[in-house]
């Protein structure tokens, strides 16, 4: 069962896992991302920072798709986390049980605009989500876990 | 409710609340002591304000930065007042454990909070000298 599905420009960082792990406990993380699925040192990096009892998955995102429609991931509390809203829209559009988006963190641009202290998003990236919205799936921003949930509300 | 008091020669207790706070957010059950500044107040009155503060549900874990340094030989001896705990080697892993980690007592907070930041001790090495194994479902 899929605990928290997260986009966070910086994947996996000591607010993530720290946080969102003590609060939802998953025994397994997956860090759905082309890039990094094809870079052994970010693959590294990333597991150094993984706390010991939590399995870390990394795989690109049509494999983690596949996984999770296949049913293999069913078994685990999982929490998901992606780069991008792009990533994210295309992850919960493909997978059923995928039905929640939290933008955790995304990066200021020059073509962002900024909906909190730590989401920004571009105008193409709220037309994403609000379709994302409009297919049933829940679209929140929380950083951390004692932040209070904040449902994403497109301003078009 | 659980408190918190980080304490340490000097300043090190107000920097690494500080950088609690920046990962973690507001704490406002820790506090922070810096030992042995000039007109700093006694270290030893300090706690004692800090445990008389204690509610009759409350606990406090000290957390001190070195083992056989002064500040850990002047309030180890704390440890014997009842919902007090000591816990000593003061590092930001160590505190982001107690203050975020789940268990169901105190005493198992402190266990995991420690062998897990005991483990996030090391030296960073190349890629393959790491060899991790992937990990699949």
């Amino acid at each position: 069962m899929v605990v928290l599905f997260r986009v966070d420009h910086r994947l996996m960082h000591g607010q993530v896992v720290f946080s969102w792990c003590s609060y939802l406990n998953p025994n397994c993380i997956l860090v759905a991302n082309d890039s990094v699925a094809k870079d052994d040192l970010r693959k590294t990096t990333l597991r150094l920072s993984k706390p010991a009892s939590t399995k870390l998955v990394i795989k690109g995102i049509d494999d983690s798709i596949a996984a999770i429609n296949s049913g293999k991931t069913d078994k685990y509390q999982l929490l998901i986390v992606v780069e991008s809203v792009r990533d994210a829209v295309r992850m919960a559009e493909a997978c059923p049980q995928i039905t929640s988006i939290d933008l955790g963190g995304t990066k200021a641009t020059s073509s962002t605009h900024q909906l909190s202290k730590m989401v920004y998003l571009t105008d193409e990236e709220e037309d994403l989500l609000r379709d994302a919205q409009g297919k049933g799936i829940e679209v929140f921003l929380q950083g951390v876990p004692s932040d209070k949930k904040v449902p994403f509300t497109s301003r078009n | 409710m659980r408190k918190i008091v980080l304490a340490s020669h000097g300043t090190m207790a107000v920097g690494m609340k500080n950088s609690l706070e920046m990962i973690a957010g507001k704490q406002e059950c820790v506090d922070a002591i810096a030992a042995y500044v000039p007109g700093a107040p006694n270290l030893q009155s300090s706690v004692e304000g800090a445990i008389a503060a204690l509610g009759p549900d409350d606990e406090l874990i000290l957390v001190t930065d070195l083992l056989g340094g002064s500040v850990n030989n002047e309030l180890s001896e704390f440890r014997n007042r009842s919902h007090v705990f000591v816990v000593t080697g003061m590092n930001l892993a160590l505190v982001l454990g107690l203050v975020l980690g789940c268990a169901d007592t105190t005493e198992e907070l402190i266990q995991e909070a420690v062998d897990s930041a005991r483990g996030q001790v090391m030296r960073i090495l190349g890629a393959s000298e790491m060899a991790y194994e992937d990990e699949d479902f």
